[in-house]
């Protein structure tokens, strides 16, 4: 489909070698996606078993470290929520990260198979998440960092 | 026959709606590889005050500073070639310079693997080790 308003001696086509790389990026695209949904599922179940077992962790803790009583009721209290939700936040970001990812690797699967054109729009689409999702993550690393930075300094 | 399958050769000519999708892509791949840079400045600045108030892993921390800057800049660059090539390529309506900024994609991609790959085998390494260990403790 060529719009009206484009010049038809000059357009960006994509053939076999601009297909093959599209291919390759989404190969590689996949497995880190694979890696990053394998490690959102470990976080998870990680997660589960030392929520289930606080109680014991807690008591080992006080045992080994001699923890003081107030650090043991934050662990218990607060701190429990506060570990949920940094792990909640965790699991999101590699789960999203992984999902954009493999979608990506599997839109540019399709779309050198098929060489349909909603395929290989939807492989862009994907990597347009992924990038904005990288940027967000690059934004709160850089103001962290400045942050510890002011602290420290 | 070599002849006739070139001539016969699917290619995929984008339209302005795949233009627009990858004109996203270019914005955010530009504004992650910029904040990237900023955030490599800024360990680079971290490590100076580190030296200055005499730190004292400061060989250590120079040791990770060279590691975690290649990588960093590796990506960074490649992520930045892909959005002004990609850039390049949609505004003049030129092929050559839109595959070279898929090649970009595809070794920023390369990178982050091997180095997924590195982390994995690290992974594998130490949890094999701890078996080992384990077994060495439980055998005395």
């Amino acid at each position: 489909m060529i719009d009206s308003n484009e010049s038809i001696l000059q357009l960006v086509n994509i053939d076999s070698s601009g297909r093959n790389l599209l291919e390759s990026s989404g190969k590689w695209a996949k497995f880190i996606g694979i890696t990053y949904l394998t490690m959102a599922g470990l976080l998870l179940v990680i997660t589960v078993l030392l929520f289930a077992n606080l109680d014991l962790i807690a008591n080992a803790f006080m045992n080994v470290n001699g923890m003081s009583q107030a650090s043991l009721d934050f662990m218990m209290g607060a701190g429990k929520w506060l570990f949920v939700l940094v792990t909640l936040l965790s699991f999101c970001v590699m789960f999203l990260n992984g999902y954009f990812l493999v979608k990506f690797g599997i839109s540019s699967k399709n779309y050198s198979h098929t060489y349909n054109e909603s395929a290989l729009s939807n492989s862009f689409i994907f990597l347009s998440r992924y990038l904005i999702l990288t940027t967000v993550l690059s934004v709160v690393s850089t103001v962290s960092s400045v942050l510890a930075f002011l602290y420290f300094i | 026959m070599l002849l006739q399958f070139n001539f016969m050769e699917t290619t995929t000519t984008l339209n302005s709606s795949l233009k627009n999708q990858i004109t996203t892509t270019i914005v955010w791949a530009r504004y992650a590889a910029i904040i990237s840079l900023v955030n490599l400045g800024l360990s680079l600045l971290q490590l100076i005050v580190g030296f200055i108030k005499g730190n004292p892993f400061i060989l250590v921390t120079v040791l990770f500073f060279i590691i975690s800057t290649s990588i960093g800049l590796v990506l960074s660059i490649n992520l930045l070639r892909y959005s002004s090539f990609a850039k390049a390529g949609i505004q003049s309506e030129n092929s050559t310079a839109f595959y070279q900024s898929l090649y970009h994609l595809k070794i920023y991609f390369l990178v982050m693997g091997v180095l997924f790959l590195i982390a994995i085998s690290l992974l594998i390494l130490i949890f094999i080790f701890w078996i080992i260990s384990i077994i060495i403790t439980a055998a005395n």
